[in-house]
C-alpha cells in the first residue's frame, strides 16, 4: 500500500514507522474480533489455581471407557474465583456416570450474592451459555421472577419415587423457600442459619451456664459479664461481649433479632412491608443500646469478626456455619469454643439462606442439567460438597449435618446448626422477594444510620417503610407461608 | 551515489512539478492517518461507541434478560425527583472540591518547600516518597484506610485517644464518612499534582529569581510573585484532570463505607452502579451516567473559560 518508489536499498523510517502503525491496527482489530471465549470440551486436569483465570475451569475426566468424540457439556456458573475441591469432586463423580458429559465450572469472583448475579447476568447478556448456576435465596425469586429458570415441578413428580428419600432426609423448612408462585426451582444441598459462636473458656469465667432455650434477658446478662473495660478503644485487656456484624450486611445482623421478637421486615408472602412493625422497633432499639448505651458491642464495621474471636478479644459473634473455617483458622479448637441457639424472644426462631442448583431456561438439555440437579442433593454428593476440609455451609441433609464425621473439627455441639430449622416454630429464610435488590439497598442504609446512632430506631424503621412500600408496589410476592404444605412433595 | 549512476539502472522518472507536489502531500496525509488509526479505533470502539450506546439506553428500561422497553424521558424524568441521586451529585461535587483543593494546596506547598537546598538524592526520595501512592491500586488503598479509621480498632483513634481526643466515628458517621474518603484520596492522590508541579517550576526561567533576590525580594515573596502565577497553567492543568477524576470517583466509597451511613457518601458513579449492575435498571443507570457527562462537560467548559482570569501562559 505504501505509494513509495525505493531509491535506494535501505528503507525509509517513515515506512518502517508506518508498516508498524499497520501491522499494530491490524492485531489490535483481530484481538477485537476474537475476544469471545470458546469452551474446552476436551478435559484438562483441573485444580484450584494458584493464580486467578478467566477460563472456564474444566473438572477431570472420568476414568473409564473410551470417551466418545462428541460431548455434552454442562456449563455451571459459580462464585468463586475457581470451584473448590467438593465442586470438582461432584462434577467427578457426574461425570463418570455419564462418560458424554464434560462439566465446566465458570467462577466469579464476588464480594456477596448480589455481585455474583450481576456479574452472570452480564455473562448470559454477552451471549455465553450458562446451563446451571449455584443460587441461593437472596437470587432465588430474582432469576425465577424474571423467567431465567424453569420449574423443577414435573421432574420431580416424574422421579417422586427415587426423591423421596431425600425429602425424608430434610427439613420442609429448608425446601419451602425454593418455591415462587407455587413452582419449585431448585432443590437444595446447603444452607446456613444464624446461630451464636461463644468463647467456652470467658464463659466459664463469667459462670455462665449453657441453656438452650436462653432469653434475650439472659443474652443482655450474658455479654455484660463477658464484656471487660469500657470505652472504644481497643486497648490491651479490652474484651467486647458482641458484635454486631463484620459489615454492614443483610444477613444475619438485625433479622435474627426480628424474627425472634416475632417479626419480620416483610409480610410472610413477601409482597407488603412490615418493616414499621413495633416489634421491629424494638428488635433496633436493643441492637443500638448494645452499642450505644451498655457499650458492649462492635457497630459494623471493617473487621473480621472470626479473627477478633480468635484471638480472645471477642467473646461471642453470630454466624451459620460460614464462620467456622475461619474460626478454626485461627488457631481455635474443638475444646476452645461451641456454638449455641440464636435466644429467644417472643420467639425462639431462626434466620437461614439455603442454596440450590439451578436449571436455566436457555440450557440446551434441560433433561441432563436436572440429572446434574438430582446428582448433587445424593447422600454422597451433599457430604462431598460440605466437607469439613472447605466446608461453607450446613448440610441440607440432615443425616450428613448429623454425622460426627463432618465435625471433627468442631464444634462439639454440631447438632445445632441443623437443628436450629426447627427448634422452634416459625424459622424462616431471609425476606428475599424478587425485589431484594431494592430492598437490600434500602435496609442497609436504614440499618447502618440506626447502628450508627444517626437516627432513631422508629425513624429509620419509619423510612424504611415508606421506602419498602414504593418499590414493592408492584411486586409478586409468592412466598409460602412457615408450615404451609409444599406443593408437589408434602402428602 | 545515485540511481541513474549505476550501472543498468533505470533512468528517472520525469513528473511535473505540481504533480509531484500533490502526491507527496497525499503520501504525507496517508502517513499521518495510518498512525491515527489505532486511536480511532481504539476511542469508536471504546468511548464513542459505548456512549451513543448508553445515550440510547437511557430511553429503555432493561434488566439485560428481557428485551429493552422504550420509556422515552421517563428515566430523565424520574432521575430529576430521585432524592438519592440529588444527594449522590451533592457529595460527589463536595469531593470534588475538597479533593482538589487540597491537592492543589498541599502539592504546592511540597513544592515550596522543595525548592529549598538539599541533597539530589533526598529529592529524588521525596518524589519517589509521594509519587509511591499514585502507583499503588486504589482498591488497596481504600481497604488500608477502612481498617485505619475503624472506629475500635483503627490506629488512628488509637492515636486520638492518646491525645486525649475522643474517637471519632469516621465511617460510620454521616458528618465524617465523607471526609474520612476525601482524606484517604488526597493521600493516594496528592503525589500526581506534587510532581507535576515540580516539572513546571523546573521550567520557570531562573532570571525572574536573580532579578527579583537583587530587587530584595525575599523567599515568600518570589514564590507568591513569580513561582505561583509562572505555575498557573500546570495548575490549570492539574485542576482540570482532577476534577474529571473526581467527579467519576467509585473505589473509595464502594469499599469504604458503600454510600453510608445512609446515603452520607454516595457517590454518582456508585448510584449509577447500583441501579445497573444490583438492580439491573441498566436504562436508568444509563440516564445517571449520561447526566454526569453532561456535568462533566459544563464544570471543564467554565473552567476553561474561567482560565482567562488567572491563567498565565507568560
Amino acid at each position: 500500500m505504501m505509494p513509495y518508489r525505493f531509491t535506494s536499498r535501505r528503507m525509509s523510517r517513515r515506512f518502517l514507522l508506518s508498516g508498524a502503525a499497520l501491522a499494530a491496527s491490524s492485531l489490535a482489530l483481530q484481538a477485537c474480533v476474537a475476544a469471545t471465549p470458546t469452551a474446552a470440551p476436551t478435559a484438562v486436569p483441573a485444580k484450584p489455581a494458584d493464580k486467578p483465570s478467566d477460563k472456564p475451569v474444566t473438572a477431570p475426566a472420568a476414568a473409564g471407557p473410551a470417551q466418545p468424540a462428541t460431548r455434552a457439556l454442562v456449563r455451571i456458573a459459580i462464585g468463586g474465583q475457581n470451584p473448590n475441591s467438593g465442586q470438582l469432586e461432584l462434577a467427578k463423580t457426574f461425570m463418570e456416570k455419564k462418560p458424554n458429559v464434560s462439566v465446566e465450572y465458570q467462577g466469579y469472583q464476588s464480594t456477596d450474592h448480589g455481585d455474583f448475579y450481576g456479574k452472570v447476568l452480564t455473562t448470559l447478556a454477552s451471549g455465553q451459555q450458562i446451563d446451571c448456576i449455584g443460587v441461593c435465596t437472596e437470587g432465588t425469586f430474582l432469576w425465577a421472577g424474571k423467567d431465567v429458570l424453569i420449574p423443577l415441578d414435573d421432574y420431580v413428580k416424574r422421579d417422586r419415587q427415587v426423591l423421596q428419600e431425600y425429602f425424608d432426609d430434610v427439613s420442609p423448612n429448608l425446601i419451602r423457600p425454593m418455591y415462587y408462585q407455587g413452582k419449585l426451582y431448585e432443590l437444595p444441598w446447603g444452607y446456613n442459619s444464624q446461630t451464636i459462636y461463644y468463647n467456652k473458656k470467658m464463659w466459664a469465667e463469667a459462670g455462665l451456664k449453657r441453656n438452650e432455650k436462653w432469653t434475650q434477658n439472659d443474652f443482655l446478662d450474658a455479654v455484660t459479664k463477658l464484656n471487660k473495660g469500657t470505652g472504644t478503644e481497643a486497648t490491651a485487656g479490652r474484651v467486647f461481649g458482641w458484635s454486631t456484624g463484620r459489615s454492614n450486611r443483610f444477613w444475619g445482623i438485625s433479622i435474627p433479632w426480628m424474627f425472634a421478637n416475632s417479626s419480620d421486615l416483610l409480610a410472610p408472602d413477601w409482597k407488603t412491608s412490615t418493616a414499621n412493625d413495633p416489634k421491629n422497633v424494638e428488635a433496633m432499639q436493643f441492637m443500638q443500646d448494645l452499642i450505644h448505651k451498655h457499650k458492649v458491642a462492635l457497630g459494623p464495621g471493617a473487621i473480621d469478626e472470626q479473627n477478633f474471636f480468635g484471638s480472645g478479644k471477642l467473646a461471642m459473634f453470630g454466624s451459620g456455619r460460614h464462620g467456622l473455617r475461619a474460626v478454626l483458622n485461627t488457631g481455635f479448637k474443638k475444646d476452645d469454643f461451641d456454638i449455641i441457639y440464636w435466644p429467644g424472644w417472643k420467639q425462639q426462631r431462626h434466620q437461614f439462606g439455603t442454596c440450590g442448583w439451578s436449571n436455566m431456561k436457555q440450557a440446551k438439555d434441560h433433561d441432563l442439567i436436572w440429572e446434574f440437579n438430582r446428582h448433587s442433593i445424593t447422600k454422597e454428593s451433599v457430604t462431598s460438597i460440605n466437607h469439613h476440609q472447605q466446608g461453607t455451609s450446613t448440610p441440607a441433609r440432615r443425616s450428613v449435618a448429623h454425622d460426627p464425621k463432618l465435625h471433627e473439627d468442631g464444634p462439639e455441639n454440631f447438632k445445632v446448626y441443623y437443628n436450629s430449622l426447627d427448634f422452634a416454630e416459625g424459622s424462616d429464610a431471609i425476606p428475599a422477594p424478587a425485589e431484594f435488590a431494592d430492598i437490600e439497598r434500602i435496609w442497609l442504609k436504614y440499618q447502618g444510620l440506626i447502628l450508627a446512632n444517626e437516627t432513631t430506631a422508629k425513624e429509620g424503621l419509619d423510612n424504611t417503610h415508606k421506602e419498602f412500600a414504593e418499590v414493592l408496589k408492584n411486586a409478586k410476592g409468592g412466598k409460602l407461608a412457615y408450615g404451609s404444605k409444599l406443593p408437589g412433595i408434602s402428602s | 551515489m545515485l540511481s541513474h549512476q549505476l550501472p543498468n539502472a533505470a533512468p528517472p522518472q520525469t513528473v511535473s512539478h505540481g504533480a509531484t507536489l500533490r502526491s507527496l502531500r497525499f503520501q504525507e496525509a496517508l502517513t499521518a492517518y495510518v498512525f491515527l488509526v489505532p486511536v480511532f479505533v481504539g476511542y469508536a470502539l471504546f468511548v464513542a461507541g459505548p456512549l451513543l450506546f448508553s445515550l440510547g439506553l437511557s430511553l429503555f428500561e432493561w434488566d439485560i434478560l428481557r428485551p429493552p422497553e422504550f420509556v422515552g424521558t421517563a428515566n430523565f424524568e424520574r432521575l430529576l425527583g430521585d432524592n438519592t441521586v440529588h444527594r449522590s451529585f451533592q457529595n460527589t461535587l463536595v469531593f470534588v472540591v475538597c479533593l482538589v483543593g487540597l491537592n492543589a494546596i498541599i502539592a504546592l506547598a511540597l513544592v515550596a518547600l522543595m525548592q529549598r537546598p538539599m541533597w539530589t538524592a533526598l529529592s529524588y526520595f521525596y518524589r519517589s516518597v509521594y509519587f509511591l501512592p499514585v502507583i499503588t491500586s486504589t482498591a488497596s488503598i481504600a481497604i488500608v484506610w477502612a481498617f485505619l479509621f475503624h472506629f475500635e480498632l483503627g490506629i488512628i483513634n488509637y492515636y486520638l485517644g492518646r491525645l486525649g481526643i475522643e474517637p471519632v466515628r469516621w465511617l460510620q458517621s454521616s458528618q465524617w464518612a465523607l471526609w474520612s474518603i476525601v482524606i484517604a484520596s488526597v493521600w493516594k492522590s496528592v503525589g500526581f499534582d506534587f510532581v507535576i508541579f515540580l516539572a513546571g517550576v523546573q521550567n520557570i526561567p531562573r532570571h525572574l529569581y536573580e532579578a527579583a533576590a537583587i530587587d530584595g525580594a525575599n523567599g515568600w515573596q518570589q514564590f507568591w510573585k513569580i513561582t505561583l502565577p509562572m505555575l498557573t497553567p500546570t495548575v490549570f492543568f492539574a485542576v482540570v484532570v482532577g476534577t474529571i477524576w473526581a467527579l467519576q470517583v467509585f473505589d473509595q466509597p464502594y469499599i469504604m463505607t458503600q454510600g453510608g451511613p445512609g446515603d452520607a457518601s454516595r457517590t454518582v458513579v456508585l448510584k449509577l452502579y447500583e441501579e445497573s449492575f444490583r438492580a439491573l435498571r441498566f436504562g436508568y443507570g444509563s440516564a445517571i451516567a449520561l447526566a454526569l457527562f453532561a456535568v462533566i462537560m459544563v464544570v471543564t467548559a467554565v473552567q476553561f473559560r474561567s482560565s482567562g482570569r488567572w491563567v498565565h501562559y507568560q
